[in-house]
């Protein structure tokens, strides 16, 4: 029977939409450049406490990668940290993106299609 | 103008070492940019994700304190309750009593440790205990345990001083009793609880001891 490792579970709608804003940004990926093109992207105004809580889960799963940036004076001398996505967080982003195909596949959300309805 | 300055303390502290340059630099990036457009709007904005974000990491960083707390809540409810039962709250509460027991045993506890062990200590058990080595742990472990100590013979000193006071007074005919061992018993009380208070964050930093030694 097919099984998955802890480590090839398929990924939240949210870390998706993360890892997929760290690859858009590519090496402008830290916590507010992230946080602003949610917002204006998927339209979901995000805390910065709970972006930068799935970005260390998704740190500690392996799938992103970071370092800590040079200090810069604009934000009171505190240095940004940039994230970056790993083989592993890849292969996992692919991974959730084919098995949505998948799903996806032979469905549309016409009006032709069968719906509950009172 | 700059983020609200306790807001902005407040979030530094709940937050664990790692993250806290990053968000706290962000904060700061996103607040200086909308109060170009609206400084009222840039302080609401940044106090919302402050707090919000504040609150989420606080169970995680500061779990250990806030369990102390709940747990001391509960204890001097219990009390007070208990000394609401037992008659008026305000019979238990004596100033000369405090003012005998509670100077003396703070000195006597900076004697014989030292003024930076003392605010370091608090400052140690307020922030957390994950940041700090073992020296400072034990020292401030060793701090609890003689302040403790060192109130509870405080106490037992002024239970003597009011027994003896007793038997002066009984010998003159006077009989004032009740006030000499009021005061004699509330100052052990006071002693006693400083010394729970104190056992338990000592047990507290020492189980802290011993993960930082496994």
């Amino acid at each position: 029977m097919f099984s998955m490792s802890d480590k090839e579970k398929f990924l939240g709608e949210f870390e998706q939409f993360i890892l997929l804003s760290i690859l858009k940004l590519s090496d402008n990926a830290y916590g507010s450049a992230i946080r602003q093109l949610l917002a204006e992207a998927v339209k979901r105004d995000v805390t910065i406490g709970a972006l930068y809580t799935t970005l260390d889960r998704l740190e500690k799963k392996g799938l992103l990668s970071s370092k800590m940036d040079e200090v810069t004076p604009e934000r009171g001398g505190r240095a940004k940290k940039f994230y970056k996505l790993t083989a592993q967080g890849q292969k996992a982003l692919k991974r959730s993106k084919e098995a949505l195909t998948n799903m996806w596949q032979g469905l549309s959300l016409s009006m032709q299609h069968k719906v509950f309805s009172k | 103008m700059n983020p609200p300055i306790l807001i902005e303390k407040f979030l530094g502290w709940t937050l664990p070492k790692e993250l806290k340059e990053p968000i706290l630099g962000d904060l700061s990036e996103e607040f200086l940019t909308l109060k170009i457009e609206n400084p009222y709007w840039a302080n609401y904005w940044y106090t919302r994700q402050a707090i919000s974000t504040g609150l989420q990491f606080l169970t995680k960083t500061k779990r250990g304190l806030m369990m102390f707390v709940f747990s001391m809540f509960f204890f001097f409810t219990s009390i007070l309750i208990a000394m609401i039962w037992g008659g008026e709250l305000f019979m238990f509460i004596n100033i000369p009593s405090f003012a005998i027991f509670l100077p003396p045993t703070i000195l006597f506890t900076i004697a014989v440790t030292s003024k930076n062990t003392f605010f370091q200590a608090f400052q140690l058990f307020v922030n957390g205990t994950t940041d700090y080595g073992l020296i400072q742990l034990k020292s401030a472990k060793h701090l609890f345990s003689s302040m403790g100590n060192i109130g509870l013979l405080v106490g037992l000193v002024a239970v003597f001083i009011g027994v003896i006071t007793i038997g002066l007074v009984y010998d003159e005919g006077k009989y004032p009793l009740a006030k000499a061992l009021t005061v004699s018993i509330l100052t052990l009380f006071y002693a006693v609880i400083l010394k729970v208070i104190c056992y338990v964050a000592e047990a507290k930093i020492q189980f802290k001891i011993i993960n930082l030694a496994s």
